[in-house]
């Protein structure tokens, strides 16, 4: 599924609401994810759904180190471009 | 730091009497070998146990370490099926090496040790490691980016302890793909916090960076489905003796293995693990 930046963003909100059950309508891509109150279970959940829902396959060393929304956008955007 | 002695006992010592219920006859706590898929699961230990003692290049006359030798199944295969005279296993668990004595096959050896302490008296001619290495490197090393240096000290160690132009038969349990969701992640680390603790399963990249410049890899083959296999017999043999094990060790220990072997067959089937054999060559 080809999305442009924003309808990512907006994905990964719903997503991460869905799954953390907090409201992220405040969320932008400079938000760290560690002070949004997501566990590291959790946010690998989250990628799981964007994942599914993108049909691509983040490879896990990736995820190493991800502090910013916009660092896990910049690797999504990259995979579903690809 | 390997996994402790009172960690190991904790994998190992729950009682030898629950393990043979459901391991085959040998008590091979490992990956066997199915190659064409339709074998016993005794048969795929067997060949195992044959792919690493090639891999080894042993022979008769070869003395053979096996670290990490469990119940001292493969020593009594390298005993009995290649007529090796001296075959010698370390282990850090005391019930293991008390079976083994008590096994009593001629020419086998076992000793409590802690792999980084042993000093062989003379070179061995040939060495065998079946996932003993899954205990060397903790969570919380990996998570401080300790793994490589961890393996590479066990590499350097073992071709210490060997002739040159030594083969070693190395096989090791593999992490691979993480899980999304949260019940298999709490599935894992329940693996390796209650049944494995202190242990984690290495990358393959790991390993191969690792073995350098120790070990040349000659040959390097990855059994995720063999492993799935065994698992799933482990796990069908445990259940059928599942009234006989509540009894006698408690409903505890009946389900908490009842939900680590579900998880491994779970992990090998979806990629999250594999396994993998390689032929190893001391360079020098």
């Amino acid at each position: 599924m080809i999305m442009n930046r924003a309808q990512l963003l907006e994905l990964f909100k719903k997503t991460a609401a869905e799954i953390a059950e907090k409201d992220f309508a405040s969320v932008s891509e400079d938000s760290v994810i560690a002070s949004m109150g997501v566990d590291s279970l959790a946010m690998l959940e989250v990628v799981g759904e964007m994942e599914r829902e993108l049909t691509i396959q983040i490879p896990d060393d990736q995820l190493v180190g991800l502090e910013t929304v916009r660092q896990l956008l910049d690797m999504l955007e990259k995979r579903v471009s690809a | 730091m390997t996994s402790t002695q009172a960690e190991i006992e904790v994998s190992y010592d729950v009682s030898n009497d629950f393990f043979r219920l459901w391991l085959d006859e040998a008590m091979h706590y490992t990956s066997g070998s199915y190659l064409t898929g339709d074998e016993t699961l005794e048969q795929a230990q067997i060949q195992k146990s044959e792919i690493l003692a090639d891999y080894a290049e042993v022979t008769p006359d070869s003395f053979v370490l096996d670290i990490g030798c469990g119940w001292g199944s493969n020593l009594e295969f390298l005993a009995t099926r290649r007529s090796v005279k001296r075959a010698r296993g370390i282990t850090l668990s005391t019930e293991q090496c008390n079976y083994i004595h008590e096994r009593g096959v001629p020419g086998v050896e076992a000793v409590v040790c802690d792999y980084a302490l042993h000093e062989p008296e003379e070179p061995y001619d040939a060495l065998v490691s079946i996932e003993m290495i899954d205990h060397l490197c903790s969570p919380a090393q990996a998570t401080k980016g300790m793994a490589v240096e961890l393996y590479r000290k066990y590499f350097e160690k073992t071709a210490s302890w060997v002739k040159p132009g030594a083969c070693f038969g190395f096989q090791a349990i593999l992490r691979n793909r993480v899980p999304r969701s949260r019940k298999d992640l709490e599935d894992l680390a329940f693996t390796a916090d209650v049944i494995f603790p202190g242990g984690l399963n290495p990358r393959l990249e790991e390993l191969v960076q690792a073995v350098n410049p120790y070990w040349e890899v000659l040959e390097l083959r990855t059994q995720r489905e063999s492993y799935g296999k065994t698992t799933a017999e482990w796990l069908r043999r445990m259940t059928l003796h599942e009234a006989e094990i509540r009894e006698k060790f408690g409903d505890q220990v009946f389900d908490d293995y009842d939900r680590y072997l579900s998880t491994c067959v779970r992990a090998f089937e979806r990629h999250w693990s594999s396994d993998v054999q390689m032929k190893l060559r001391k360079i020098g």
